[in-house]
């Protein structure tokens, strides 16, 4: 039924505020409890985090002040979920905001939602490992497969003798008959079809600009690539190591649930010719995560649910913020080894990246250069929550698959490969 | 440092090399690993000094008797190497394995904590030096270590633990066939001609980067090592940095060694393997080997999924991907299979790719079992591994398969499931399936039978580099 969105929501601190409104320990018990208390409320949340951005210099000297953003993938349209900000998890809201510069100070449901609208950013690429599945549909899928499981473990001496057709038929028919799991004899529904035709069309729409603009394109591209060239070989290489304090900060954060918040920034280069490959690229992600990898998998990929990337203080900076199974090691891994290539095109356009050439060769497969470089820009999330934290998002499409065969009648053969899923 | 990547790679000088890079010395039957804590730094040095020449090389290949030498981050810093210099060694090492993070991301929590441990936990001496010493019967092993006991008493080195190995063996205290599968290494292929001979045996050749710093890796770079300036080395005792920076190579000829105590509860094992088959000992043997993904002899169960098959017992020439992608001979969260998933991870599990990334993730082991073996065992008696491995990224080595692979309830698609044999036990995280045609058995709350008593992060110097740290600062 929904599609995904991103919701962005920045905001600068007012100045004065201590820079530990977000990191104090004490403030780090209590909230994750209750951030969890406050958005299983709302069941269209996929994962949120909060963190801080915190006081920079650009490259011109002028200070860039601190700022908090809290980013949420929901199911539905973005103006819903700010509602539900400002109304279902208004007092979260509040105390997550006070800090930050009009927010209002006596905050009802109004205001609050004015002022998140006010401080909206919007994401310039995003991806979503699935489109169309949403939490209630993964929360569904996750209690069938434990009662298909349990199911197997208590009558699996009646079972095990049977052919793999007939055990799938009693499985399904004893899951069917339960209330609860009554929704797991029609398929999931994914986007609705007016928004499917309408993504069709968009994309149709683009190969044809793409085409009639193909010359026009072609030799931007070449042109733009050939300057790149130029500055690449003169671009500053930063061969910095993390801060080891840093990183012991950030890696007490991490790795606390199946999926965890990732969040960078960095500064993009200076000039023209370096914001437009930067916005050329990002938007080249952005179609290709729309319309080519939807369905599970970013180039090889499968661990990502949600990753997007967001323009700040006029181009001048990027944010990149993922959710990803497993440690920041594998998942740096995993960029190195199965997407170097798109997150060269995007991030060699940040001051100090690790030397490319063409804007996407090299780069990433320095590979200690590039994790230094990872880790050296990433903020830590001291806030975050998952509506389902012990999944990854290899367990969430299995569970899709089992609803999927209860769907309809199987055969031997496909009955077997749908138990091997059990 | 990081560097720009060098083609290709340069034949390791061999005399340069520690021994155990190169082979476990199994010819040396004996074995005896002393842990020490250095009381003065001078001396300490002096020690180093001392012991440089003893220390087997890799080009030295008949030695009845064998000396090795590794140091940790503490033990640089004991020895007054200069700060910058022991922060040029990954953050890894130079943090050691007891930091709280580190324990929580290795499974080192609770029960197995460093709080429990035998050594190397914050209630027990500080470990800074490893000495290894390796022999060819048990009198020339005592007259070794008696001489190494003498010389570190003379040096103020006192001893933090000693950990003894029973005499080497092929079979791992559970009583399976151990140590099969190990990446090959070109470079030394000439050392063993004919071993490889046997038809099945056909490890994968990975760069001796992987295990040798200062050599390109399986990324075709130089893994991050520590690089000094010429000026710390007047005497011109390290090869220059390769990558030509300028500065002289501590690391290279070196590597990250890690080392553990690992106890393995033998009889609960069988116990447990006896009561989850149903008492039957054959089907308790099966189910173990379920568990480990061999059978006793080695026999691999993707090529032999029913029965032991000795004639197996060397096979190494198997993919899963390939063999048996649903597990339903080799389970997939069965012991070998986490430790080298070979061809079955993403991206395109059986492709050259998929190999490419298991690849990165190999280690050297050089462990020797523990306690009494065999005849001699008796019900309750102490026994395991000390586990010894080594590696150039202790973060995408090591670490990696510990906590991504071993210990990962996640590991390949998998729900709640951990390594039955070595993996940590955790909320969420007990279970161990066994796929089927057409069901799967599930063993829930599955025990823990291997307990981890002790470990650090060794940094084990090529010879020149050793000579440098016995030289330090002052000269």
């Amino acid at each position: 039924m929904p599609y995904q969105s991103a919701v962005t929501i920045r905001a600068q601190l007012c100045p004065g505020t201590p820079a530990e409104t977000l990191h104090d320990p004490s403030r780090h018990q209590s909230s994750p409890p209750s951030m969890a208390i406050a958005f299983d409320r709302m069941q269209n949340v996929h994962s949120a985090r909060v963190f801080m951005i915190p006081e920079a210099e650009e490259p011109s000297g002028r200070p860039i002040p601190a700022s908090i953003i809290y980013a949420a993938d929901v199911d539905g349209p973005v103006r819903r979920h700010l509602h539900d900000l400002g109304m279902v998890c208004g007092e979260f809201t509040d105390l997550i905001f006070s800090h930050c510069e009009g927010y209002p100070e006596i905050p009802d449901t109004r205001s609050r939602v004015a002022w998140l609208r006010r401080h909206q950013v919007p994401s310039s690429a995003y991806y979503v490992n699935t489109v169309g599945r949403g939490a209630q549909q993964i929360r569904d899928e996750t209690r069938l497969r434990e009662a298909l499981e349990d199911i197997i473990d208590q009558r699996r001496s009646d079972l095990e003798c049977l052919p793999a057709a007939q055990i799938h038929r009693i499985l399904r028919d004893e899951v069917r008959g339960r209330t609860d799991l009554a929704f797991s004899g029609r398929r999931a529904r994914g986007l609705p079809p007016l928004r499917r035709y309408g993504e069709m069309i968009r994309l149709a729409l683009l190969l044809l600009l793409l085409v009639l603009l193909s010359p026009v394109v072609l030799i931007t591209v070449v042109i733009g690539l050939l300057a790149i060239r130029w500055r690449e070989m003169h671009d500053w290489v930063s061969t910095e190591r993390p801060d080891p304090e840093a990183v012991r900060a950030l890696r007490v954060q991490e790795d606390n649930a199946a999926a965890n918040p990732f969040a960078a920034v960095g500064v993009v280069k200076a000039g023209r010719l370096r914001r437009t490959s930067t916005a050329a690229s990002v938007w080249a992600i952005d179609a290709a995560s729309r319309h080519l990898y939807k369905r599970g998998s970013l180039t090889g990929v499968k661990t990502i649910h949600f990753a997007r990337w967001i323009f700040l203080d006029e181009h001048r900076r990027m944010a990149f913020l993922s959710v990803y199974d497993g440690s920041l090691e594998s998942y740096m891994d995993d960029f190195i080894d199965k997407v170097a290539f798109g997150l060269n095109a995007v991030f060699s356009n940040g001051v100090g990246y690790p030397r490319t050439r063409f804007l996407v060769l090299d780069g990433a497969r320095d590979e200690q250069s590039f994790k230094n470089y990872l880790r050296r820009h990433q903020e830590a999330v001291p806030l975050a929550y998952s509506a389902y934290p012990q999944l990854t998002a290899a367990n969430i499409e299995n569970n899709a698959r089992i609803r999927e065969g209860l769907t309809r009648e199987l055969n031997d053969e496909e009955a077997r490969l749908w138990l091997a899923r059990l | 440092m990081a560097s720009p990547p060098v083609n290709p790679s340069p034949p390791p000088d061999l005399s340069d090399l520690q021994g155990l890079l190169r082979s476990g010395f199994t010819s040396l039957p004996y074995a005896s690993f002393c842990l020490y804590t250095v009381e003065s730094d001078s001396l300490g040095r002096a020690f180093l000094a001392v012991m440089r020449p003893l220390v087997t090389s890799a080009a030295d290949r008949d030695a009845p008797v064998v000396t090795q030498v590794a140091v940790t981050a503490s033990g640089l810093r004991a020895l007054k190497v200069p700060d910058d210099v022991v922060a040029a060694f990954s953050l890894e090492f130079t943090e050691g394995m007891t930091v709280a993070a580190r324990s929580a991301f290795l499974g080192d929590t609770g029960e197995q904590g460093p709080a429990n441990w035998a050594w190397g936990g914050p209630g027990s001496a500080r470990i800074d030096v490893l000495m290894m010493t390796y022999a060819a019967s048990p009198g020339l092993l005592e007259t070794a270590c008696g001489e190494l006991a003498v010389l570190a008493a003379a040096h103020q080195l006192s001893v933090a633990a000693v950990l003894e190995t029973s005499r080497w063996s092929t079979e791992e205290p559970f009583g399976f066939h151990d140590g099969i599968s190990q990446p090959r290494l070109e470079e030394f292929a000439s050392a063993r001609p004919g071993a490889m001979q046997s038809p099945f045996a056909a490890p994968r050749a990975v760069a001796l980067g992987e295990f040798v710093l200062g050599y390109p890796n399986e990324y075709g770079r130089l893994t991050e090592r520590p690089v000094v300036p010429q000026s710390s080395d007047p005497d011109r005792l390290l090869p220059d940095d390769p990558s030509g920076s300028g500065g002289a190579d501590l690391g290279r000829n070196g590597s990250y060694l890690v080392l553990r105590t690992l106890r393995q509860s033998v009889d609960e094992f069988w116990t447990y393997a006896r009561q989850a088959a149903g008492g039957d000992p054959e089907a308790a043997t099966a189910l173990a080997a379920k568990m480990i993904g061999r059978w006793p002899s080695g026999a691999p169960l993707t090529l032999s999924p029913d029965h032991d098959r000795p004639e197996l017992g060397q096979a190494n020439d198997f993919g899963y991907h390939a063999n048996d992608q649903l597990g339903l001979a080799c389970p997939i969260g069965a012991h070998v299979r986490r430790a080298n998933p070979r061809d079955s991870l993403d991206p395109r599990p059986g492709s050259a790719k998929s190999l490419a990334v298991t690849d990165r993730h190999r280690l050297l082991r050089r462990g020797r079992n523990y306690g009494p073996m065999g005849e001699g065992a008796t019900p309750g008696s102490e026994r395991g591994l000390q586990f010894v491995a080594l590696n150039a990224n202790l973060s995408r080595q090591f670490e990696f398969v510990q906590h991504s692979w071993l210990n990962s309830a996640k590991f390949a698609g998998l729900y709640e499931d951990v390594d039955p044999v070595a993996g940590m036990r955790g909320p969420g995280a007990t279970t161990f399936t066994v796929p089927g045609m057409p069901l799967r058995t599930r063993y829930r709350d599955v025990p823990s039978f291997v307990t981890t008593r002790g470990g650090a992060y060794f940094f084990l110097p090529g010879i020149r580099a050793l000579q440098y740290l016995a030289r330090g600062d002052g000269g």
